[in-house]
């Protein structure tokens, strides 16, 4: 019908303030887990935090308020980095240079930075619930039914999205210069 | 290791990842609270603007298309978790009950509303002399030019409530004024939406008075118009004095998103001595929230003149980031230096800094920039802007 009405939030949450100022460490390490080492962490988190105060104004308590965040943090950051994909160099190599051995070892060689790095664009190739079921479950370290509350889907659905992530991601990394070479003993 | 060990391995390493610390929190969350609102109230105008348009729309094509205005099928509000839906009617505010039956029958200079069953709160904006408001139920007719009333219609009985002004109820011949705290009907009001009643003729109240009905000429309706509010011996006109409004309100307003309020607040009250430079920055706030991005910077720069050194770094910071949104890099820079804000010990040094060497760059002025990117590595060799300074200094 065209009739103009504004309707009011129902179920607002006490006190919206406290209850960001209480989620920001939490958001800031979900982007982190998300988007990987990158020099706009700052940016990402900010626009996160943005969304979020837009969207606990429509919170209706289906959720908890942290399931409901992370939804709302996962989703943004994915379309954050969609974004600026076109516009910068997707990953960038910050933290501590490295200094490179004259015999790599594995262990070292899978936390290096440059092994972060292609993990990382390994993982944007994947499709968003993929990439979301794999952040969830194995860096996340959420439970199945967790990671399914978080998406709103069922852990069946979730088992299966993490399984096809998994051999994605695999196939990648096998296909990567930096890592090829560690899969060598498997072929 | 297996393909799988890889993997797992991978995914460990990222998940122990140090996370690195935040620039500032506060400033985050504060800018954070103040987009979000910003952005809500815009989606919030977006969705009244379209439904509007779609008013007109509709409204235009019923004129276009049939040679009589022919009366709307009822509308049912719908539905939700607090009872009450405000509706907005052009100039005009309606809280309606859930479940109420509303129609439009006419909507021009003359409007006219069915309501059928339900109860409907209706603040009805001040009325020119030749506009008339009326509201028919199943057994009256509810007229007005400019007041807050209620009606309730169960099973085609009606109650009207008055909580500001003067309405005049048509029961067949019979005619009744109804002035402020009157009613007339057997029913019960919602106590809900006699609250709401009152809260409308409480803030119709509070408006200035240059907001008050314009003393119309003499209508050639029966009703009179609603000049003033009805209460005995015109409350308008001896009302104290409305007391000024204080920083706590604006900050108060600001929180809750309410920036174009704010900003009309200021207007028309001037900052007391001593708090020019908190309420400038609330200023600033408030116009960047709106995205008038000349009003912030102007707002933010009056801040840094008049607050202590380091929030006038502060403030310095936003004027300038504000500028350099504007794409005034030269005005940023000169703000920059003037205010302080990437001196050493300013709460914004890093992210000052950062800026100036970029700005500088942009401007041409690679050597500057270098130098700029310099002191930034040295005072934050672990800074979030580290690769981009060490570019700046390669040049």
């Amino acid at each position: 019908m065209f009739w103009p009405f504004d309707r009011e939030a129902p179920a607002r949450i006490e006190d919206e303030d406290a209850t960001l100022r209480a989620l920001l460490p939490d958001v800031r390490r979900w982007v982190a887990r998300y988007a990987g080492p990158r020099n706009d962490l700052d940016d990402l988190v900010q626009e996160a935090m943005i969304e979020l105060v837009v969207a606990l104004e429509r919170f209706r308590g289906d959720a908890s308020v942290r399931t409901y965040a992370r939804r709302i943090v996962m989703r943004t950051t994915l379309r954050e980095l969609r974004a600026r994909r076109s516009r910068h160099q997707h990953l960038e190599l910050v933290g501590e240079p490295e200094t490179e051995s004259d015999a790599p070892d594995p262990e070292r060689l899978v936390s290096s930075r440059r092994a972060i790095a292609a993990f990382y664009a390994a993982l944007e190739t994947l499709s968003e619930k993929r990439r979301n079921a794999f952040v969830l479950c194995a860096i996340e370290r959420l439970s199945h039914d967790e990671a399914a509350a978080v998406e709103g889907t069922s852990i069946e659905t979730v088992r299966a999205r993490l399984k096809h992530a998994r051999a994605d991601l695999s196939a990648n990394l096998r296909a990567h210069p930096a890592l090829s070479h560690l899969f060598g003993e498997d072929e | 290791m297996t393909e799988m060990d890889v993997l797992d391995r991978l995914a460990e390493a990222a998940a122990h990842r140090r996370i690195p610390k935040g620039r500032d929190d506060a400033a985050l969350l504060r800018e954070a609270s103040l987009v979000g609102r910003a952005r809500i109230r815009a989606r919030r105008q977006r969705v009244r603007w379209m439904v509007g348009a779609s008013l007109a729309l509709a409204a235009a094509l019923l004129l276009a298309l049939s040679p009589r205005p022919t009366p709307t099928a009822p509308i049912s509000v719908a539905a939700e978790v607090t009872g009450l839906e405000t509706l907005i009617l052009g100039d005009h505010t309606l809280v309606s009950t859930v479940g109420s039956t509303l129609a439009i029958d006419a909507l021009e200079t003359h409007t006219s509303l069915r309501l059928n069953d339900g109860a409907v709160v209706f603040d009805v904006a001040p009325l020119g002399p030749e506009r008339s408001f009326e509201v028919h139920t199943p057994d009256a007719v509810v007229r007005v030019v400019g007041t807050v009333f209620a009606v309730t219609v169960v099973n085609e009985h009606t109650r009207v409530d008055v909580f500001e002004g003067r309405v005049e109820v048509m029961r067949g011949t019979e005619r009744e004024v109804l002035t402020q705290g009157e009613s007339s009907g057997d029913l019960a009001i919602d106590p809900q939406l006699r609250a709401r009643g009152e809260l409308l003729a409480a803030l119709r109240a509070a408006r200035p008075a240059a907001m008050a009905p314009t003393a119309p000429t003499a209508p050639t309706d029966p009703i009179e118009p609603a000049r003033l509010p009805s209460s005995p011996r015109g409350r308008v006109e001896e009302r104290t004095p409305r007391s000024p409004i204080t920083l706590a309100d604006l900050r108060a307003l600001c929180d809750r998103g309410a920036f174009a309020e704010a900003l009309e607040a200021m207007e028309n009250d001037p900052a007391p001595p001593g708090e020019e430079g908190e309420w400038a920055m609330l200023e600033g706030d408030a116009a960047r929230a709106l995205s008038d991005l000349p009003r912030a910077a102007a707002a933010y720069e009056r801040a840094a003149s008049a607050l202590t050194p380091s929030r006038a770094a502060l403030a310095g910071f936003l004027a300038a980031s504000t500028h350099e949104r504007m794409g005034e890099d030269e005005a940023a820079l000169a703000l920059l230096d003037t205010t302080g804000a990437a001196a050493p010990g300013s709460p914004l040094e890093e992210r000052a800094l950062a800026m100036r060497a970029s700005l500088l760059a942009r401007l041409g002025r690679a050597s500057e920039a270098a130098e700029s990117a310099r002191r930034y590595l040295a005072s934050f060799p672990g800074g979030e802007a580290r690769a981009r300074m060490e570019r700046l200094t390669e040049r």
